[in-house]
């Protein structure tokens, strides 16, 4: 250990590798700034890369491999029964992470920015005082703070690293496909990986606290989804939550309320997926009076300033949605503004997808939104029924919408349900931040066949000139 | 049928305002003539009255809002009429479903990513865009358009209007504009770095107008400023006695009132200070009336009300006229009229101090007379041997004039003039 | 051009010089697997291994005695000790051996090693840990004496060190260490030792400086600039033996003013020597008193109270009015 404190000064000091902290601290680098990251793990990447968005597709996009073989049978291919090596997936899984985490570090190398391995806390307003690295202390003139945000548990469950209670994190880990699986939440997390182990062979039990799984999308997004649950999962069950979570050496007993009865049952692990909280705490904000809301998300002006104007804040601890692109716009808003561009974050729509099989996407405004907010829109429907590419992919219960401003037509939002909706949301996202019309899209020649062409002929089901629905003229 | 209304065009050379309230919502009944909005333009707030009797549908703007001439306010269901506008929606058909019309707070002005990037770098507020793509939508060449457009002033109807006569105080927050790279950080600066606390007020309103009219004067007119100083000694007795026999304080005579009868009396002798410029048809054109803007100082920036006839009323009556409109201008009442048709300014900061400034002239006028704070001054009179020292009240005046229209002899001919009439009150006696 | 702190550009300029000629040897406690004391030798042993990156036991006469005995019979060796205020255990080596024996032996031996140790005060460190001792070594006949100031000039003036053929104390500016950043290029680059720079043209008054007081100078200098008109030419010395009094000398004979900034306590410090010299060299030249802003002559305190202790930019403000006034 290093004798005495050896403090450094750098230009833009940005707390947190992930993905808002790296798109800032690259943006400014090459602004020409000096720019300190420091991330307390080993590598960069955050949550997105290390436990959440990447190594979740790779366990997704393997069980799609698998669901896909066991539904050849329709199409006279016979495949044997899957085996699963599981520690192959994981090596596999590991070694997509490492290319990718190894890859941010030589761009930062090559843009001169300096990875500080360290955990970062407010000394005062321009230090930070740097825990677990030769460095103590590090002033900046500027900050960007992109900590992010980590798993919620239910209150009463502790989770130990390696139980059989896990988070997301624990569960990405792959270290068994266990026989029982218990997913409590049906957010996005727990249906994505509650779908991949159920196609892995684990018999899945999901639980949710509401009515309905993925709250706040659109009902006619989720509806194909919920049929693909009900054949995939042992069970779903509705308005139940966990009352006690006993883990022992072989299992986890859980005491589960539903609406109608209270249930005792065995599982051989239990993945926790009710949401996730920013980290805003324990950085010493509060000492410097950065404005943090009741849900713990600092608050930031379009340039994602805090109240305090040289620290900035980005990404998940900045507020929903939670989201990896999100925080990367963010991270370059706030570079930007620092190197005093005219910058500003004035997204207009940040598209969201549910890697489930069909995948949800959505982009702008949503049909429960509108009509939360009274907003007046026309919604446009071309189910996948009647696109021919979608037969031949076993995908006709997908659905296409656009959601247009009755007057002049402009898109406003766009939900899609089916395979494929992660790459095809990015037309609308297109369409509402160019502020396009139903003409636009509809006048866009879209390749035949293709999924694309359900975008095309929604909006031509607005203008009343689908061709491949028919819709009655009044 | 429900009718759309539109920001009406409220008079000479008002094309904006911005919205200071919105009195009623959707839903309110209103009948014609009933003040829907109060809209502060350039010159004034004025309060637009509902030209509809109806149901209010809906209220298009919102307080704070900046709307242009044509814009709408507020569309009003006029009476027994069904309560949904039908929307001229083609072939709806089936999996369409109609939401009631309660029209999006607001949405996003259509524009793309990179143009919404440009017009913040022109510092351009794409509300204020005219849009030249389908359906409202803005273009990148729209924004440079209206970024140059604010770059060159255009050409005010008429004159008159705000026009503080001093030169423009430094804004809250000068603006200092985006650099395009960054400074290379200095690795060796030691110690803390300092660290600009900058805030930036938007330019609204009467701000944005006072700096757009002094930009306008400043760089069209070239400018000369006559400076003197006025005996004031007699004057100032003959109003302290004035003063003094006036039973009611609130008719006090300030200064001002003689100093616009004084500069009437002096304009009737030089027709070329009371006239403006046609550039266009390069003609000085001489106004036959004496209407005299006076600046005042209102908590919403400077405006200068207009001393309408000011040569076919006494100085009481200009006194309480002024009175009046002082008045109307700090508690923000003044009507376009009351601030148009000025043919010369008078700006007295007396009451600040000032030993000198030089004032801008509200342009298209050709001159304006400042006065700053009367002090007492050691006056020597005769001659280099033999003279004496006395005590006097002496008023620092200054003309500001349009050379094209009158040269620096004729600027001082008139403050001479002026000076005469002010130092013997007698003589302003006759020559009113 | 990769930017690098003090310590990455040391551990440079070790690495491309034990790449670049067998004979250099890295010796001294922790340098090995440790990487040394501040990291400065961090990931030599792994790329030349124990038989030239030497982990030694805790014992600074030794060091320096075998640095010394390896230096005579042909190697390069780099010593390092852990800090400056452990070097009085091996001042015997030095004084009666390193500096002396190219002299005793007229001229047959050259002692061709270089003692590196960190020095001076800012990193809240403990007793012996903090001290600026610069002067014991200047003063010695038959030694250089070096100091840089930044991660550039640290890495130039240390491969000039290893490659003189007499032995060097090389003093490292701990404060400096990892406070900032500096593009350094991976080519070759070299400083002549014995020669100072100018750090910053001014034509009111000269402050010389070195080391870690580099930066505050630097700072106070802006600061004369910014508030008060007053440009102030900054020399950072580098070398402190031999004295570059060529360039100390013109600069005084430039602006008629000088003040003298260092950490080492006051009296029979190096500026000391360097108001001497310019009193020989500039004496007709000079408007005003030279003055110091030094360390007091105190023992150095500990932590909690060494910022008071050590030269700021205000003091050093404050010396360069008096000495504009002084004779105005």
């Amino acid at each position: 250990m290093v004798m005495g404190e050896l403090s450094q000064e750098t230009h833009v000091a940005v707390i947190g590798g992930g993905p808002g902290g790296y798109a800032a601290a690259f943006r400014a680098a090459d602004l020409g700034l000096d720019v300190t990251l420091v991330e307390e793990e080993p590598r960069c990447g955050g949550t997105c890369l290390l436990r959440g968005c990447i190594p979740s597709k790779a366990l997704l996009q393997t069980a799609e491999i698998i669901w896909d073989a066991m539904q050849a049978d329709r199409r006279g291919i016979r495949f044997g029964a899957p085996e699963l090596d599981v520690a192959k997936l994981r090596a596999w899984k590991d070694g997509i992470i490492d290319t990718l985490a190894s890859g941010l570090h030589r761009l930062a190398n090559k843009r001169n920015v300096q990875i500080v391995r360290a955990r970062a806390f407010f000394e005062n307003a321009h230090t930070l005082r740097l825990e677990g690295s030769d460095i103590t202390h590090l002033t900046f003139r500027h900050a960007v703070i992109a900590v992010g945000s980590e798993p919620l548990s239910p209150p009463g469950v502790s989770l130990k690293p390696g139980g059989r209670i896990m988070d997301s994190t624990g569960a990405l880990a792959a270290q068994d496909i266990p026989s029982r699986l218990l997913v409590v939440g049906g957010g996005y997390i727990g249906l994505e990986l509650g779908c991949a182990y159920a196609v892995f062979g684990s018999r899945v039990t999901l639980i949710h606290r509401t009515e309905r799984i993925l709250g706040g999308v659109d009902e006619d997004l989720v509806r194909p989804l919920v049929k693909r649950i009900h054949e995939l999962f042992e069970s779903v069950r509705l308005e139940t939550e966990v009352e006690v979570l006993r883990e022992d050496a072989d299992g986890v007993t859980a005491v589960l309320r539903g609406p109608s009865e209270t249930r005792e049952e065995r599982f051989d692990r239990v993945l926790i997926a009710v949401g996730r909280a920013p980290r805003s705490r324990g950085l010493g904000l509060e000492a410097l009076g950065i404005a943090v809301d009741a849900a713990g998300f600092i608050q930031v002006d379009a340039q994602r300033r805090t109240s305090v104007p040289h620290i900035y804040a980005v990404g998940d601890v900045a507020g929903h949605p939670m989201l990896a692109h999100k925080a990367m716009r963010e991270g370059k808003v706030a570079a930007e503004a620092i190197a005093g561009m005219p910058s500003a974050y004035d997204v207009q729509a940040v598209p969201a997808v549910v890697y489930t099989d069909p995948q949800i996407a959505w982009a702008g405004l949503t049909e429960t939104e509108a009509r939360r907010k009274n907003i007046a829109v026309k919604i446009a429907r071309f189910p996948w029924g009647a696109s021919g590419r979608a037969l031949t992919m076993d995908a006709a219960d997908g659905l296409t919408k656009i959601l247009f401003d009755p007057q002049s037509g402009r898109i406003l939002g766009m939900g899609i349900v089916g395979r494929g909706a992660e790459t095809m949301i990015a037309e609308g996202v297109l369409a509402i931040e160019m502020g396009a019309s139903a003409e636009d899209v509809a006048l866009t020649v879209h390749a035949h066949p293709t999924l694309s062409e359900t975008e095309g002929e929604a909006a031509e089901v607005f203008l009343g000139s689908a061709t491949h629905l028919y819709v009655p003229g009044t | 049928m429900a009718k759309v209304f539109r920001l009406p065009d409220l008079g000479e050379g008002i094309h904006e305002g911005e919205i200071v309230e919105v009195l009623v919502r959707s839903g309110d009944p209103v009948t014609e003539g009933q003040p829907l909005l109060i809209v502060e333009t350039d010159k004034a707030a004025v309060e637009i009255p509902s030209p509809f009797t109806g149901v209010v549908q809906t209220v298009h703007v919102q307080a704070g809002q900046v709307v242009r001439v044509g814009d709408p306010l507020v569309t009003v269901k006029e009476e027994g009429e069904p309560a949904e506008e039908s929307p001229a929606a083609p072939a709806p058909g089936r999996p369409m479903e109609a939401r009631p019309p309660e029209a999006p707070e607001g949405l996003p002005v259509p524009a793309s990513p990179a143009t919404r990037r440009l017009a913040r770098e022109l510092g351009v507020d794409l509300r204020r865009v005219r849009p030249s793509g389908p359906g409202g939508r803005v273009t990148a060449e729209d924004v440079r358009r209206a970024a140059e457009a604010a770059a060159i002033p255009e050409r005010p109807a008429a004159l008159h209007g705000v026009a503080p006569p001093e030169a423009p105080e430094p804004l809250e927050e000068e603006r200092i504009p985006p650099r395009a790279v960054p400074p290379a950080p200095s690795a060796v600066s030691a110690g803390a770095p300092a660290f600009p606390a900058e805030r930036r007020v938007p330019l609204k309103s009467f701000r944005r107008v006072i700096a757009r009219r002094m930009a306008e004067a400043w760089a069209r007119v070239p400018h000369v400023s006559h400076h003197d100083g006025v005996d004031i000694s007699e004057l100032e007795r003959l109003r302290e006695e004035l003063n003094r026999k006036a039973a009611d304080p609130e008719r006090r005579l300030s200064l001002t009132p003689f100093l616009v009868k004084a500069a009437v009396a002096v304009l009737k002798e030089f027709p070329a200070f009371n006239a403006r410029l046609d550039e266009e048809r390069q003609e000085i054109v001489l106004k036959a009336d004496y209407h005299i803007g006076v600046a005042v100082d209102s908590p919403r920036g400077l405006v200068v009300p207009v001393l309408k006839d000011a040569d076919r009323k006494s100085i009481t009556e200009l006194a309480a006229e002024l009175r009046a409109l002082s008045q109307r201008a700090r508690s923000g009442e003044l009507s376009p009229d009351d601030v148009s048709g000025g043919t010369f300014t008078l700006t007295n900061i007396g009451a600040l101090g000032g030993r000198g400034f030089t004032p801008i002239i509200n342009y298209p006028q050709t001159a304006i007379l400042g006065a700053g704070k009367a002090r007492l001054e050691p006056v020597v009179t005769g001659t280099l041997d033999e003279h004496t020292l006395t005590v006097r009240l002496i008023l620092p005046v200054v003309l500001a004039f349009d050379h094209r229209v009158v040269d620096g002899a004729d600027g001082a001919r008139f403050v001479n003039r002026l000076k005469a009439l002010l130092e013997d009150p007698k003589v302003l006696l006759v020559s009113l | 051009m990769p930017k690098m702190t003090m310590v990455q550009a040391l551990n440079l300029a070790l690495r491309q010089e034990m790449e670049k000629d067998d004979r250099v040897v890295v010796l001294g406690e922790d340098v090995g697997v440790d990487g040394g004391v501040f990291r400065v030798t961090e990931g030599l042993i792994d790329c030349f291994g124990p038989d030239r990156v030497l982990d030694t036991p805790l014992a600074e006469s030794a060091i320096v005695g075998m640095s010394i005995g390896m230096a005579v019979y042909g190697l390069r060796p780099v010593c390092e000790i852990q800090f400056s205020g452990f070097t009085y255990l091996n001042f015997h080596q030095i004084e009666c051996h390193a500096s002396r024996l190219r002299h005793r032996s007229q001229g047959r031996f050259t002692v061709p090693m270089v003692l590196r140790a960190p020095y001076g005060g800012g990193v809240r460190a403990l007793e012996h840990h903090s001290e600026s001792r610069e002067a014991f070594f200047a003063h010695m006949p038959g030694l250089k004496m070096v100091i840089p100031s930044g991660p550039r000039n640290a890495r130039a003036l240390l491969v000039s060190a290893i490659r003189d053929p007499d032995p060097v104390i090389f003093f490292e500016p701990k404060a400096v260490y990892r406070a900032f950043r500096e593009e350094v290029p991976e080519e070759e680059e070299t400083l002549p030792i014995g020669q100072s720079a100018v750090a910053r043209e001014g034509r009111h008054v000269t402050l010389i400086t070195y080391g870690a007081m580099v930066r505050p100078t630097m700072e106070a200098a802006e600061r004369l600039s910014r508030e008060d008109g007053i440009e102030a030419e900054v020399v950072d010395l580098l070398t402190l033996a031999p004295l570059d009094d060529t360039l100390i000398t013109a600069s005084a004979k430039k602006t008629g003013r000088v003040v003298i900034v260092h950490e080492a306590p006051r009296s029979y410090g190096p500026g000391a020597e360097i108001t001497a010299r310019l009193v020989e060299k500039a004496f007709y030249f000079l408007e005003a008193p030279v003055r110091r802003v030094a360390g007091y002559d105190l023992i150095m305190p500990l932590f909690a109270r060494e910022q008071a202790y050590l030269p700021n930019a205000g003091r050093i403000v404050r010396a360069v009015k008096e000495t504009l006034e002084a004779a105005a």
